[in-house]
């Protein structure tokens, strides 16, 4: 009676973090957590440590992992080229005030420092990815103390081979057992990185949303303030800088300083509260719309299935041979915000082209903060078939839309066949095929 | 009548047993024969030392510093290209009929050494991580007094993939070994000065390089030599040579069977296609040519040059931790462009001694014994309680080596102070 009063109340729990009404993210929430503003840039957020047991007798034996690098300089130094370029000619020119002469070598300080490391991962983002090591040893003992086989796939790009090293040194100290495989080649980036040989289906409506998160980018970043605070006359520099190219760029810049504590430097004075919050909403509307989370959108996740087909395939073989083994990924936020999509966990499932109020159903920071990650927990029990599996964005257990009786556990059987039904309705396409079609119509 | 033997003496004893071991390092025909893989010379798998045991320092002596350079181990070819070549031409022989059965087994083991290689150009293989790992693990065997405690490590390698995978393989070795050590492991543009050499840096052309290099050419044109390789994968050789280049395909050939050594678990050897002549003479060529390209013979350009802001990082990390006191060791994980010429500028026995005469070069130096797969140098650095006296051993891959250039008192080991005044002024 006990046990079926707690599977109700488990059920009911999981239909209601099933809805993505539970995402909000207020602007109390942001004002009280500036840091949850910098979108992308976010340092990774601690997870809740909330860790549901697994149903009696069922123990976990596969972990598969999908995880954006750890925290990262800019990927390049556009941003501060713009700003310090225009203000060393506003300087000669004697244009600058006080403050802005401040800012400019504030500026100047960072741009040295991230000089020839675009991209690279920094100090806090190997720490993220040990950290992220070490809790998945200490959450899942039963499987992470044994000798088991670990598999690691890298992109290609540093910063992700780096947090993987990071990742797996960690797992290794804490069981030299391990046996720990790392690569990052080519020949595995069709399922790592975005896979640009499928071919996404067009949508009408797509161009129209491009237009309207054109507008919302430049009203949120006009860089009007910023202008007043740096120039002493700001009429006499309209026109000869653009505003919203200085803003967006002093914004990342801002933003980016958040991977970089070390450093003890912050751009945030350069922004109101309520301005660096705009920067957030802007960079949140356009990820979802860039990747097609946005209805209206194009699907542009397509180049994700790969990667779905990976999680599934090597699963099915690792259920199969009765085995045990850790499966990590690391790769980009441009992969695990579209594939949270895909399985629908909760998080990422409530775009709206509404994008005064997107910020209100869907937040970058809860998806893809630096070293975001999904991570699917594989649980089995002796004498039965039956496989369990768990779903952790950033490793807080969420939900998926799949039927289930023992929230957040959902039974393989159904989450396989859902996913796999996905795959077949979504009738992938690749580049070549309808390419050498078009081509042999031209013959 | 036992003479007693002042430090002077010693030193020039010393120095005269360090020019005659270097004598030693030369190469013959029949050393290659035997380990016919030799042949490959950049894609030789790496072969661990020889010798088991190391000399021991002199009483006192504790290492408190490995200053260490290492080549990306065992790696696939750095592009297909040469597959492609192979399997195109041989494909096309067998659909005009003209492939014989030898030819057909060449075919076949190319196309699973291709399906295998497939969008893994220049990728480290799963014996290249080996190779670092275990090298790793003998460090720790061989200096345990220093790699036991709880050092910070710097680990910085090459922005290339196979360096960066040689480098975390290392680490995570080492990190088992001693789960206190605490290792930063980067690899930055940042650090490019400090990892790789500076091909800006382009040292003026001299006048007899260019004459090298036409005798080289002749070498190496002369060992492409297509006529009995023609004649053993093709039943109808003037039909084949109508559309294949025998000398282009015997070049693309010999890359990919020494590049098989570097991926063993395929289980597939090609090298038998060749006789052992034919290897040999190619292997002169390709060994005359990096040392050329490297300016290792008097005379030629000093390509090395490119490679000197790399030593200077190393003396200079080594002052700043004798200065300092702490113990540690610092990683770089490179090239063997990177390797060769920096064994050179360090001064070690083997890159030294090259000739003007080229056809024999490889008998004064020998490739791969510099610049195997998973190549390396390491400076154990030693010091004594109250004393200055710094001393340091330099292993190349990982066998004791000596430095003919500079005087010693205790070879294998070098003062510090003598080396030092050696790199930054010579």
């Amino acid at each position: 009676m006990k046990a079926l009063k707690l599977t109700i109340i488990l059920a009911v729990a999981g239909w209601l973090t099933a809805s993505p009404m539970q995402a909000q993210t207020s602007r109390a929430e942001l004002l009280a957590h500036l840091e949850l503003a910098t979108g992308n840039y976010c340092n990774y957020p601690n997870p809740t440590g909330h860790i549901t047991p697994a149903p009696d007798g069922y123990e976990p034996f596969y972990v598969s992992h999908y995880g954006r690098h750890g925290a990262r300089y800019m990927t390049d130094d556009d941003a501060y080229k713009y700003t310090i370029g225009k203000m060393d000619t506003a300087r000669t020119r004697g244009w600058l005030t006080d403050y802005g002469q401040e800012v400019l070598d504030r500026l100047k300080l960072a741009a040295d420092n991230a000089h020839r490391r675009a991209g690279d991962l920094t100090q806090l983002g190997g720490r993220q990815h040990r950290a992220i090591a070490h809790r998945l040893w200490r959450n899942y003992p039963e499987l992470l103390t044994q000798p088991v086989p670990v598999k690691a796939n890298s992109s290609t790009v540093r910063r992700c081979m780096l947090s993987m090293a990071n990742f797996c040194q960690e797992l290794k100290i804490l069981n030299p057992q391990l046996d720990i495989t790392m690569d990052a080649s080519e020949h595995d980036m069709y399922y790592i990185i975005p896979n640009d040989s499928i071919a996404i289906p067009h949508s009408e409506t797509d161009g129209p949303l491009y237009e309207k998160l054109d507008s919302f980018r430049h009203e949120k970043l006009n860089g009007r303030h910023q202008i007043e605070l740096i120039f002493k006359d700001p009429q006499a520099v309209n026109g000869w800088i653009d505003g919203y190219q200085f803003a967006d760029a002093l914004w990342n810049i801002a933003a980016n300083m958040y991977c970089l504590p070390e450093l003890g430097w912050s751009f945030n004075d350069l922004f109101t509260e309520d301005e660096f919050i705009d920067g957030f909403r802007v960079y949140n509307a356009s990820w979802c719309l860039w990747e097609g989370l946005m209805p209206g959108s194009q699907h542009n996740y397509y180049a994700i299935y790969p990667l779905l087909r990976n999680f599934l395939d090597e699963a099915d073989l690792m259920i199969a041979s009765g085995g045990r083994g850790i499966r990590l990924r690391f790769g980009h936020d441009s992969v695990v915000l579209p594939f949270s999509f895909i399985l629908g966990v909760k998080e990422a499932i409530g775009g709206t082209d509404d994008m005064e109020n997107l910020h209100n159903y869907f937040s970058i920071f809860r998806l893809i903060p630096m070293a975001g990650n999904v991570q699917l927990i594989f649980f089995r029990k002796q004498d039965s078939d039956d496989i369990l599996v768990k779903f952790l964005m950033n490793e807080n257990e969420t939900s998926v839309p799949i039927k289930t009786d023992r929230y957040p556990f959902y039974h393989w059987k159904d989450v396989s066949a859902y996913y796999r039904n996905m795959l077949k309705e979504a009738d992938i396409k690749y580049k070549t095929t309808i390419q050498k079609k078009e081509d042999d119509e031209d013959d | 009548m036992m003479k007693t033997i002042n430090r002077k003496q010693l030193i020039t004893l010393s120095f005269i047993i360090c020019q005659l071991s270097f004598c030693v390092a030369q190469t013959s025909k029949k050393e290659i024969f035997k380990d016919i893989y030799r042949t490959g010379s950049n894609y030789f798998a790496y072969p661990g030392p020889s010798a088991k045991q190391l000399t021991k320092a002199p009483e006192g002596y504790t290492p408190f510093y490995i200053s260490h350079y290492g080549r990306h181990g065992s790696r696939y070819m750095s592009s297909n290209e040469y597959y492609v070549t192979a399997i195109n031409k041989l494909d096309s022989a067998e659909q005009y009929g003209i492939l014989s059965a030898k030819g057909q087994e060449v075919l076949a083991k190319l196309r699973t050494g291709y399906a295998d290689a497939w969008h893994r150009d220049g990728d480290l293989s799963k014996l290249g991580a080996r190779q670092h790992q275990e090298i790793a693990h003998r460090m720790y065997e061989r200096f345990p007094e220093l790699l036991s405690q709880p050092l910070k490590i710097d680990a910085r390698s090459s922005t290339v993939r196979r360096c960066m995978l040689s480098m975390f393989n290392f680490c995570m070795e080492l990190q088992v070994l001693n789960p206190t050590l605490d290792i930063a492991m980067d690899a930055s543009k940042h650090d490019w000065n400090w990892v790789v050499e500076d091909l800006s840096i382009q040292p003026a052309v001299t006048p007899a390089s260019e004459a090298y290099e036409q005798q080289r050419s002749a070498i190496f044109e002369g060992a492409h030599n297509p006529t009995r390789l023609m004649a053993l994968l093709f039943t109808d050789t003037s039909k084949a040579a109508t559309f294949i280049n025998g000398r282009d395909l015997m070049e693309a050939l010999y890359n990919v069977a020494e590049d098989l050594q570097n991926v063993p678990e395929l289980g597939i050897e090609l090298i038998d296609v060749f006789t052992k002549d034919e290897l040999f003479n190619m292997w002169t060529g390709y060994n005359a040519g990096w040392l050329l390209n490297t300016g290792l013979v008097p005379g030629c350009t000093p390509y090395y040059e490119q490679q000197r802001e790399v030593l200077d990082s190393i003396v200079s990390k080594a002052d700043q931790v004798i200065q300092k006191g702490e113990p540690t060791a610092t990683l770089r994980f490179s090239h063997d462009s990177s390797v060769l010429p920096l064994a050179w500028l360090l001064g070690l026995k083997e890159a030294r001694g090259g000739k003007t005469d080229i056809p024999n070069l490889y008998k004064y130096i020998s490739i791969d014994k510099i610049i195997p797969m998973a190549a390396n140098i390491q400076m154990i650095f030693y010091r004594k309680e109250d004393s200055d006296d710094v001393l340091v051993k330099c292993l190349l891959n990982e066998n004791e080596t000596t430095i003919p250039a500079v005087k010693t008192d205790c070879a294998p080991y070098y003062h510090w102070s003598d080396l030092r005044t050696f790199y930054l002024t010579k």
